[in-house]
């Protein structure tokens, strides 16, 4: 008897593309999330980045002869500001710089002598 | 301040108050488990690599993704194919680490090949991260194509 779990696994995908995960480095200094990522043989224009916080998510696709889609989604916290983040791909490694909104960043009072 | 999305210490503890929470969470859990299975690249320090046979020439690929074209080198001498690689991996200064998961690697690798290459014609191109190779089969190495005759 075919079970609904059996018939689950017998499925296959139409496209042969790989889904992996990619390693990445997060750094934060007070005003902003830098996020570093290996994503080799990725045409700049095939990187999504999306900020729907609190899910911040990298998709990107490799085309080649062997097709890979990359994807990974963090939580990030409600100090990033959705309209700041910006992302720089070179040799492979992606850059995303993450702002935090002005109003979480530390600011310094001037105490005026009166 | 900033985790996996589905990591598991962010998820809420098992308990019989929320039996609905707990099943999610379980489940959110179990696919992470199985998502590690695909994620296998995500913390490897191996570079990937694969090689085609193109007909009358090889073609290795390789994923050296922040490697200065100066810290590669490649050398074939007949069958044999010789990589060398090195990066760097450099934390920004004035940054907390929260994530440390790429890796610096200096690599020292040789392949002995299927055939015999024509190390001559042989072209590298470093292109986002990705090193290619076109490796073309010496002469004598090269497919021919036999006619069948009708007797």
């Amino acid at each position: 008897m075919e079970t609904q779990e059996q018939h689950k696994q017998a499925i296959e995908k139409t496209r042969s593309t790989r889904e992996v995960g990619f390693p990445v480095d997060i750094f934060e200094n007070e005003n902003e999330i830098l996020l570093v990522a290996d994503l080799p043989g990725v045409d700049a224009k095939q990187i999504g980045i999306h900020v729907d916080l609190p899910e911040f998510r990298i998709e990107a696709k490799a085309e080649g002869s062997e097709p890979v889609s990359y994807r990974r989604a963090f939580r990030v916290d409600e100090r990033i500001d959705p309209e700041r983040v910006n992302a720089e791909y070179k040799s492979g490694v992606l850059e995303v710089h993450l702002a935090k909104s002005a109003a979480f960043r530390p600011r310094r009072i001037e105490v005026r002598a009166s | 301040m900033l985790a996996r999305w589905n990591d598991w210490s962010s998820l809420p503890a098992f308990g019989f108050g929320q039996p609905l929470g707990s099943l999610s969470a379980l489940r959110r859990e179990m696919d992470r488990l199985f998502g590690d299975f695909e994620r296998e690249r995500a913390d490897g320090d191996t570079p990937q690599f694969s090689l085609t046979d193109r007909g009358d020439a090889l073609e290795f690929r390789g994923e050296f993704p922040g490697v200065n074209e100066k810290d590669l080198e490649v050398q074939v001498t007949g069958k044999i194919l010789s990589l060398k690689a090195s990066r760097k991996v450099e934390e920004p200064k004035g940054y907390a680490a929260h994530r440390r998961e790429r890796n610096a690697f200096t690599l020292t690798r040789s392949y002995q090949l299927p055939v015999a290459i024509d190390g001559q014609k042989v072209t590298a191109t470093l292109k986002q991260g990705v090193l290619t190779l076109v490796l073309p089969k010496a002469a004598e190495a090269q497919p021919k194509r036999i006619t069948v005759n009708a007797a």
